[in-house]
């Protein structure tokens, strides 16, 4: 087995783990068995703001989406890098802080780029 | 009892999976790109159960960084997927037969 | 921190430099196009000036022993700059005639720079791996970047996806190699490699995994497929790039990896680097027979010279690896000339690339013609040029080592070889001429032909000295 002193700390981990099942399966589980189930055409339809449904929701996204998505996915990862330095920022002195503010300023850049560039806007 | 192997095999599995899928399941170049993603996921398994197991850091970090790479990496990928598709109208793999190696 | 700040200012200054190109894109938009391409060309001088004032410093390890800057490290270096500075120098013209002149270019260009850089220095699973995406990332960019083209975004998805299963495969040996020694670092791994006896399942297995995703980077038979369709596919201007550099930077890292912490296993990697080799000699030697594309042709030239390169490393030692290196650069600097050339190639306004239209280029352009037929005749291995010397050293490496049989192979796919490339000399001067191909002013196309083939035919004035320079540049390994 592994270092338990290791495994131990994720111990947290763990019991958020549990907790958010136990939570989502609590609240399914008590609606499905409590909850009155009187299906009618008009409630298992899809829910569209009181309209009926425009179209089918198999139909293609629209292409802006991806690009939303693309740029997205990118800026959401500096999180991964983010935490732990937060985390660990007493320990890593002066050095660990302005490592992450360069990480951030070449982030930045970006930003101002694609921005500049007109990626982010709709039309 | 869960032992070290056992997450190694899972790794191995999983790794064997994505490399099968990306020869045989040969049809949609999005399924090609999860079974790439499945494969980097396999490796960060195995770095992550041989750093647990030796109680290092060191292999832990480092999926820090494949993650934000792999993430880069599907970026990149799916833009210039979304470039063929505009320029050929499918992404199916048939498609990529104007080249012929 | 200081000194390891120092240590990798060639890197540091690359990348900031590109930063502020892409703010200067970011502000002005498509008329930053001129100035970034400058920006790019001088960016890449004052790399080279760094590298040249620190090339005689002692070698340092720094950020925790993940980087080392050593002479290997500088020497690949100042060529992977060379490369890409006769790159970024190419590109402008064809750009500018088909009006697609953009700032992104240069800036990605850069950053697929410092990646490479940082390839030729890592001492570490975690920066060889960050620094192999980096460049992999810029490059899928660049293949996909053609203005025109389903081809080029065609060939943008497959290198895409062959790239990154080669990194996936590169990452799961990384990671068992990582299980079977505990560490990350070359130094460490090479210690606890060295009290091995037997290697186990897992050392064998990381290394098989490793060596595969390293042969896809140098495109090694059976992994070379990705090659022809990304060569024909890509933009010239790129396929120049990726015929270059990318090369100098894999060849550099495989060469750290081999000789630094998998060393004890030689025993083990050397049958598997026969096999690629062979493999690639013979079937780039009858592949290249059929076709009839200057770029694909030009692909599976690579394919082939990544064989005889890797009979340098089969034999082994200081003076093998020099031999491998000095047959990488004489490669590289041909291969420069003979893309300045396919970027000459239009007609009407219209890019060709078929060798049919280099028919009797020598009555309409003989000045072209005779360099084309220079560098075509040293790729053959034809006496005095610097192919032939590039060959002979390696050749004679192995003999030395007793690979007799090993040697032989290779002489005769050379002869195989050298069909095609002399195919080309004949195309240019005995076939009926087609019409002229457009001229247009480019001085440094003009500049990149006259340093490849006068470097080519110059060597024969001094055929110990590039030798002599390469055995220089792989001491540290040793």
């Amino acid at each position: 087995m592994a270092d338990p002193a290791l495994l131990a700390t994720y111990l947290p981990v763990l019991i958020l783990l549990l907790i958010a099942g136990g939570m989502a399966v609590w609240m399914i589980g008590f609606s499905l068995v409590l909850a009155p189930h009187r299906p009618d055409p008009a409630k298992t339809s899809a829910y569209e703001c009181g309209f009926p449904a425009f179209e089918g929701t198999r139909g293609r996204f629209d292409v802006r989406f991806y690009l939303v998505t693309l740029l997205f996915i990118l800026f959401d990862l500096e999180i991964a890098f983010l935490f732990p330095w937060a985390v660990a920022l007493r320990d890593i002195g002066a050095f660990g802080f302005w490592s992450m503010a360069v990480f951030l300023a070449v982030l930045t850049i970006g930003f101002a780029y694609e921005w500049a560039r007109g990626a982010l806007e709709w039309e | 009892m869960v032992t070290q192997p056992h997450f190694l095999f899972l790794a191995s599995a999983l790794f064997a999976v994505g490399a099968f899928g990306l020869f045989w399941r040969r049809h949609n170049v999005i399924v090609l790109l999860m079974c790439l993603e499945l494969m980097l996921l396999a490796a960060n398994l195995a770095f992550v159960t041989f750093a647990a197991y030796a109680g290092d850091l060191a292999g832990q970090v480092f999926v820090m960084f494949t993650l934000t790479v792999a993430a880069a990496e599907a970026a990149i990928a799916l833009a210039i997927l979304l470039l063929f598709f505009r320029g050929r109208g499918s992404i199916a793999v048939e498609s990529l037969s104007s080249l012929r190696g | 921190m200081s000194t390891a700040l120092a240590a990798i200012a060639p890197e540091l200054t690359l990348a900031v430099m590109a930063l502020v190109l892409l703010l200067l894109a970011a502000v002005r938009g498509q008329a930053a196009a001129r100035p970034v391409l400058r920006g790019g060309a001088v960016a890449l001088a004052l790399v080279f000036a760094v590298l040249g004032a620190t090339a005689g410093a002692p070698a340092q390890s720094v950020f925790g022993d993940m980087v080392v800057v050593d002479v290997f490290a500088t020497a690949l270096k100042m060529a992977l700059v060379l490369a890409l500075m006769a790159a970024l120098a190419l590109s402008a013209a064809p750009m500018r005639l088909d009006n697609i002149a953009r700032p992104e270019y240069p800036i990605v260009t850069l950053l697929a720079g410092v990646g490479m850089m940082g390839m030729v220095s890592a001492q570490h699973f975690l920066a060889l791996y960050v620094a192999m995406e980096m460049q992999a990332l810029a490059l899928y960019i660049l293949v996909s970047s053609g203005a025109s083209s389903a081809r080029s975004a065609e060939a943008g998805v497959k290198y895409v996806l062959l790239g990154a299963l080669a990194s996936a495969l590169m990452l799961f040996g990384m990671a068992l190699l990582y299980g079977a020694t505990g560490a990350l670092d070359y130094v460490t791994i090479r210690t606890v490699l060295e009290g091995v006896d037997a290697p186990g399942l897992t050392v064998g297995a990381g290394l098989a995994f490793l060596l595969a995703g390293m042969a896809f980077k140098i495109s090694a038979t059976p992994f070379h497929m990705w090659t022809p369709d990304v060569y024909a596919g890509a933009p010239t201007r790129v396929t120049t790039l990726l015929a270059l550099a990318p090369k100098i930077a894999a060849a550099g890292a495989l060469a750290r990896l081999l000789f630094g912490p998998l060393e004890p296993l030689a025993a083990q990697w050397v049958p598997i680097l026969v096999v690629l080799s062979v493999a690639s000699m013979s079937w780039a030697a009858l592949a290249g027979v059929v076709q009839g594309d200057l770029k694909r042709l030009m692909a599976y030239s690579t394919i082939g010279n990544m064989g005889y390169m890797l009979l340098g490393f089969i034999a082994g030692g200081a003076d093998g690896l020099a031999a491998a290196l000095f047959y990488l650069l004489v490669y590289v600097l041909s291969v420069a000339g003979v893309f300045a050339v396919i970027l000459a190639m239009r007609r009407d306004g219209r890019v060709v690339t078929e060798i049919v239209e280099l028919s009797g280029l020598a009555r309409s352009r003989p000045l072209l013609a005779a360099g084309m037929a220079a560098l075509m005749l040293s790729l053959a291995g034809v006496p005095p040029l610097a192919g032939f010397f590039a060959k002979f050293v390696v050749f004679k490496v192995l003999i030395d080592q007793g690979m007799w049989l090993l040697a032989v192979y290779g002489l005769l796919t050379t002869v195989v070889a050298a069909y095609y490339y002399i195919k080309v000399v004949k195309v240019l001067y005995f076939d009926i001429p087609a019409e002229p191909l457009d001229r247009a002013p480019a001085r440094a196309r003009a500049a990149v032909l006259a340093v490849s083939v006068l470097g080519v035919v110059a060597l024969l004035l001094a055929p110990g000295l590039g030798l002599d320079v390469a055995r220089v540049a792989v001491a540290p390994l040793f």
